[in-house]
């Protein structure tokens, strides 16, 4: 009798739970949103992840003497990736803080209104 | 100075900017691949954003509220910049919880042997399991830290996974800022047990709800002649504890047992410890719990916790601080930083007089240090 594969053990053992144990809090305005970003989130990892993949090829046929195109860049380049990948994606939150930051929240309608009054700036 | 394991792996660790590397941390540890290493960057990196300058400016924004005379509960919750910052923080937990689980999973059975090699081989210290032990209702009432399973998940014959995932969530989750291996905590608790209690000899050390011995390996380091024991209510957690301790070199004898009974005489220890644990029991369960250590300390001996520091901040701060408890499966979190610990030591039979609550700096870089709690019985 041959042992069971690999693959017929693995699917013995059940399903890890995907679902923490505890009611999801809502956060933003919609539950559908939070789905989303969600997604967003994992599908920017893939991306980091695949760029990762592709400087360690690139590592890796330097290392065997290729010569790479200059748009490969140094090695040295890739270091921050990750960081430059976030802030790229959620461009958006960066643009947040900023305006928290510096208390630009006067809604735009205001403005216009007060440039408009005679005894206005 | 503490030993390194072969292969220097405690210094890969500490290279790794996203606080794990991709090889292994240690012989019990999981393998992290390349790209699982890429991922777990992505999602440091991805912490890193909303640590940084978007946590300065909800910080802004709720001292705004406060200053206006609002309530942050109410005002700040209104704010976008509040909503999205909670929601890409927790997108982000669930995110690297994910990862951490699927490195595990893809080789729970491989870690299980490992651990169970380690446990049969002759080595320093030891593991008593106890399945009549059973989950404390505060751990069973939610998945802490939303990690589905929490730290009971059993799926095989021996699991260790809820702690390997643990060991590799602790560290994407700190960034590397508790240190190499997680033991910013015990060495914290460590040095201040020393100078809170220059006179005791501290020869018998416990430390309560150890998970898998990050905090409890640095006592074995302050302390080498010390016997160390180490508790806690998770099987798979104790498992890969006790194989990660021996793979790292450390003596400690990890024990299943609840806090709130200890299974050890009176006057068994020198020394008590907890790191990060009293947040995540009860209300009811504290006094109990340390009722529990003033019975098990020798007379003379000390209860040092550490904790997250959430007591006597500014209402901003507090409730950002609260952050976790509604939104991370904390559910004590929050109560935690309204109780009178002090009275509840005292409660215990600690003398008031010998009741220390302070914040201590890190040993490493963990912004806002620590809060310990300390007390002395009689001698």
């Amino acid at each position: 009798m041959r042992a069971p594969s690999r693959d017929a053990r693995r699917r013995a053992i059940p399903p890890r739970p995907r679902a923490a144990l505890g009611a999801r809090p809502r956060l933003l305005a919609s539950a559908d949103s939070e789905v989303l970003l969600a997604m967003i989130v994992a599908l920017a990892a893939e991306v980091h992840r695949l760029e990762d993949r592709h400087d360690r090829l690139l590592a890796a046929l330097a290392r065997d003497g290729v010569k790479l195109p200059e748009e490969a860049g140094p090695a040295s380049a890739r270091a921050p990736r990750a960081e430059a990948l976030v802030e790229r994606v959620f461009r958006v939150f960066d643009e947040m803080a900023e305006r928290a930051l510096r208390g630009d929240d006067e809604p735009y309608p205001d403005v216009v209104d007060r440039l408009g009054r005679p005894e206005g700036p | 100075m503490r030993a390194v394991p072969a292969g220097g792996t405690e210094e890969a660790a500490a290279e790794a900017p996203v606080g794990v590397a991709a090889g292994r941390l240690h012989a019990a540890a999981p393998e992290v691949d390349p790209e699982e290493r890429a991922l777990l960057a992505f999602a440091v990196a991805f912490k890193g954003l909303l640590r940084g300058r978007m946590r300065d400016a909800v910080c802004v924004r709720a001292e705004a509220c406060v200053a206006r005379g609002d309530l942050p509960e109410e005002a700040l919750t209104e704010e976008p910049i509040y909503r999205w910052w909670s929601a890409a923080l927790r997108a982000q937990q669930d995110f690297y919880v994910d990862v951490t689980a699927a490195i595990v999973d893809r080789q729970l059975e491989a870690l299980a042997a490992t651990a169970r090699t380690i446990a049969r081989d002759p080595g320093p210290g030891s593991l008593t399991l106890d399945p009549s032990v059973r989950v404390p209702t505060y751990q069973a009432a939610v998945d802490i830290h939303c990690v589905p399973g929490s730290y009971f998940l059993e799926r095989i014959a021996d699991d260790v996974g809820p702690g390997a995932r643990s060991e590799l969530g602790s560290l994407a989750f700190a960034m590397g800022r508790h240190g190499a291996m997680n033991e910013d905590k015990g060495v914290v608790a460590a040095e201040f047990a020393r100078s809170f209690a220059p006179d005791l000899a501290i020869r018998r050390i416990l430390d309560l709800g150890c998970t898998i011995g990050m905090s409890t390996l640095a006592w074995c380091d302050a302390f080498p002649a010390a016997e160390v024991h180490a508790v806690d209510v998770s099987a798979p957690c104790l498992r890969y504890g006790h194989a990660r301790a021996r793979a790292l070199g450390r003596c400690v004898h990890f024990r299943q047992a609840d806090a709130e009974a200890l299974p050890y005489p009176d006057g068994s220890f020198d020394v008590v410890a907890s790191h990060i644990l009293l947040h995540e029991t009860s209300r009811a369960a504290l006094p109990r719990i340390f009722a529990e250590c003033h019975r098990v300390l020798v007379p003379g001996g000390a209860m040092v916790h550490v904790e997250v520091p959430i007591r006597d901040l500014d209402p901003a701060a507090a409730f950002l601080a609260r952050w976790d408890a509604w939104n991370n499966n904390e559910p004590f979190w929050g109560h935690l930083a309204g109780l009178d610990l002090a009275g509840l030591c005292v409660q215990a039979g600690f003398p008031q007089e010998g009741v220390v609550e302070t914040v201590v700096p890190s040993a490493h870089q963990k912004a806002g240090g620590w809060l310990v709690l300390a007390a002395r019985k009689p001698a």
